[in-house]
């Protein structure tokens, strides 16, 4: 190696000249710590093989490095089975303002099993159980949820990797509203109280991805349409509130007489459609584009007031976006936009009509200073492409996103995520500390402040203000 | 950031490198000596299995593991790929950067939870390398031409008889270190301690030492090292428990597909 004989070249008498008043003084001798590392964890699928390779002892330093002509041997991965829990979350909260209850409290665990007999094919089966405890008000009440989670049969070849089976897939590039979001199940249990990964659910799906160099094609189909995980309708998260009379995003002048007595009924059957999604990975820019024929999981309430029944509908969407990704000044720029057809809306005769829809969603992510502050800053934009009047917004301009400082050595973590409407009052405010010292376990204390006009988020959960204690962790 | 810093064998490199930066003139010996640090030998590519512990006085330590890969392209470009694999909240998160021979950088974090890889900024100097004594800047690579090299003198460090190396940034602001001193072995342009200076030019705030080093198909590789930060003892120590070097790992290896299945790492993780 050229840079070798460099090294050799240097004359150590060239180093004569420095200054020796400038010489730092020597340091202390700093206690060693105790070498008690235990050994490292086997999660490697092949033996250390580094020893075994490294030249005879007398080699000089200077020596070049042997050149290996060829690999010492044949590797493949090994057979692999892991279990665990994916996820398990314990949590307590005080409703300090709800009619419907004083407290809420969450737990939820999602045990799995993984095998992987071979390099290419992968078994997953996995389960998700769920109970909700609403005390202290008029609509108390107990809910346990048993449900799959991500099982599937996964193969993989070359570039190609296909898997059938129940799947979370959460496509798009921002955070908590991605438009790209076309083929994910929602999981409405707990509103918008967790992160988005945590607010989807798996659903049956069949998937191709196929990487070309920097593109990846990801093909999904939904054999069987299922809506999203609702809460039960007394709880306080479920979009139709019986207690207060109110469908979630509707103008409630409409409901308010008659709403407690409704029924609600399901409109799900058949399949849930087909996307496809080609995304590019590199220079100058990262960048996809969605096609999708799907069912959205999220209800819309189909209101038919002479038979008092609230309907939940899942329209077919054509649907296509485009989304980029980029790096400029220390800032990340993403974007996405989206066109929407076949969106439904309600008219104030209550007649359920559809137009089309489009959506922007500006985000910034940057660490001011440099240093370990993460704010990612998000604006949207949805409009609703008709003249005729609605019950519900046809605009909505806001902002929303999270801040996020890690203090004590990382130990500690203090979070704010907000949104706020630009051109109606909608507020959300989610202040959080969290003590992450004690790993891989997070407890923490949460805060969720709902506020907002009617017919917006903030507004029809004004009075479910909570404040939470939780512990999270997986293992 | 530059890739190199994520992995830990070439985490400590780049503290080397760091510490040392060459001498625009070639006569300069203490900018020979940043260069000979600089250039010092570590293979066409390296795979390391390593860990990372967290020491705070006082509390139970908190130990990362994780796999590395390291190659270097033709045209001076370097791609790292970095795999976290313990503790479970942070099992399966991955970094790739791929650094550019004209000293960009760019770089993607894959988030299991979300199965999404999202590009990041890799400017955050002076952020903590995952809640390490070690910022983001530590971890690049350092040409010797972006500092101003002085030697000091010959300390003992280590045993060694070191020759003692001030570096400081040739532009102001550029770096959040007002400068750096390194003790370097000469014998082997192996940096056996170095001292950073954030705040006071007087006194320095954090400390990195050398704690063993082992010859490896040839290459030095600095087995166990520690970063001390100096005001609140915090420590972060880094041990590489397998080094792989010149496996031939392919390109493919360093690549969004890869950094999104951990499973296409398997042929080539120690």
């Amino acid at each position: 190696m050229n840079r070798l004989l460099l090294t050799l070249s240097l004359p150590f008498v060239a180093l004569a000249a420095h200054a020796a008043d400038d010489l730092p003084p020597p340091r202390a001798a700093i206690q060693e710590a105790a070498d008690d590392l235990p050994p490292p964890r086997r999660t490697s699928t092949r033996a250390p093989a580094a020893a075994e390779a490294a030249p005879p002892a007398a080699a000089a330093d200077e020596l070049p490095p042997p050149r290996r002509t060829a690999r010492s041997r044949a590797r493949s991965a090994q057979p692999t089975l892991k279990f665990g829990i994916d996820d398990l979350l314990a949590e307590t909260g005080v409703l300090p303002d709800a009619a419907e209850a004083d407290t809420y409290s969450t737990l939820r665990v999602s045990p799995y099993v993984q095998w992987q007999p071979s390099r290419d094919w992968e078994f997953r089966a996995g389960a998700r159980l769920d109970g909700m405890s609403q005390a202290g008000g008029r609509t108390g009440h107990d809910e346990l949820l048993a449900d799959y989670s991500d099982t599937y049969v996964r193969y993989r070849s070359g570039d190609t990797r296909l898997t059938f089976g129940a799947q979370t897939i959460i496509w798009g590039r921002v955070d908590e509203i991605p438009l790209a979001d076309r083929v994910s199940r929602a999981d409405l249990t707990r509103f918008a109280l967790d992160d988005l990964a945590d607010r989807r659910r798996a659903q049956l799906a069949a998937r191709w991805e196929q990487t070309m160099g920097e593109y990846k094609l990801d093909a999904v189909w939904l054999p069987v349409f299922r809506g999203a995980q609702l809460p039960d309708p007394d709880s306080v998260w479920s979009p139709v509130n019986r207690t207060t009379r109110q469908i979630i995003g509707i103008d409630p002048s409409l409901t308010t007489g008659w709403l407690g007595a409704a029924r609600i009924e399901d409109n799900e059957h058949g399949s849930g459609g087909g996307a496809i999604r080609l995304t590019r990975t590199g220079e100058p820019f990262d960048f996809g584009v969605t096609l999708a024929r799907t069912r959205q999981s999220l209800p819309y309430y189909r209101i038919d007031v002479p038979t008092l029944t609230l309907t939940a509908v899942h329209p077919f969407n054509n649907f296509v976006g485009a989304d980029m990704e980029m790096v400029s000044g220390g800032l990340t720029w993403r974007m996405e936009v989206g066109y929407t057809d076949n969106v439904p809306y309600t008219q104030p005769t209550t007649v359920m009509d559809t137009t089309h829809a489009l959506d922007w969603i500006g985000a910034l992510e940057f660490f001011p200073g440099g240093g370990d502050t993460r704010v990612n800053l998000q604006l949207v934009a949805h409009a609703l492409q008709t003249d005729r009047a609605s019950l519900e917004l046809k605009e909505y301009y806001g902002a929303n996103g999270e801040v996020e400082i890690p203090f004590a050595n990382g130990r500690w973590k203090a979070a704010m995520r907000f949104a706020t409407g630009f051109n109606v009052r909608d507020v959300y405010l989610g202040p959080k500390i969290s003590y992450v010292g004690w790993e891989p376990h997070e407890i923490y204390l949460a805060g969720h402040y709902f506020d907002g006009e009617n017919r917006t988020l903030g507004g029809f959960h004004q009075d479910h203000s909570l404040i939470t204690l939780g512990l999270r962790t997986r293992f | 950031m530059h890739s190199r810093s994520v992995s830990p064998r070439y985490l400590i490199a780049s503290l080397l490198l760091c510490l040392v930066c060459a001498a625009p003139v070639r006569a300069d010996p203490a900018g020979d000596l940043a260069q000979r640090v600089y250039d010092r030998p570590n293979g066409r590519d390296l795979t390391t299995l390593g860990r990372m512990v967290l020491t705070e006085r006082g509390r139970a330590p908190r130990i990362r593991e994780l796999v590395t890969y390291r190659i270097d392209k033709s045209g001076g470009e370097t791609a790292n790929l970095i795999r976290f694999l313990d503790p479970e909240d942070i099992a399966g998160t991955g970094l790739l950067s791929l650094d550019k021979a004209d000293g960009s950088t760019d770089q993607w974090l894959y988030l299991p939870a979300l199965d999404r890889v999202r590009r990041i900024s890799s400017d955050r100097k002076g952020g903590r390398f995952v809640g390490s004594d070690l910022y983001f800047e530590d971890l690049q690579e350092r040409k010797p031409s972006k500092d101003r090299h002085r030697l000091l003198g010959r300390q003992t460090e280590n045993g060694i008889l070191c020759d003692v190396l001030e570096s400081i940034p040739v532009e102001t602001g550029e770096s959040i270190y007002l400068k750096r001193i390194s003790w370097i072995d000469p014998a082997t342009a192996i940096p056996q301690r170095v001292d950073y200076f954030e705040r006071d030019a007087g006194t320095p705030s954090k400390r990195w030492l050398l704690r063993a080093k082992k010859r490896m198909q040839g290459y030095w590789t600095l087995t166990d090292s520690r970063m001390v930060d100096l005001e609140s003892g915090h420590e972060t120590r880094l041990v590489i428990d397998t080094a792989l070097y010149d496996q031939k790992l392919p390109a493919k290896l360093f690549t969004s597909q890869t950094l999104a299945d951990e499973r296409l790492e398997s042929d080539y993780r120690p």
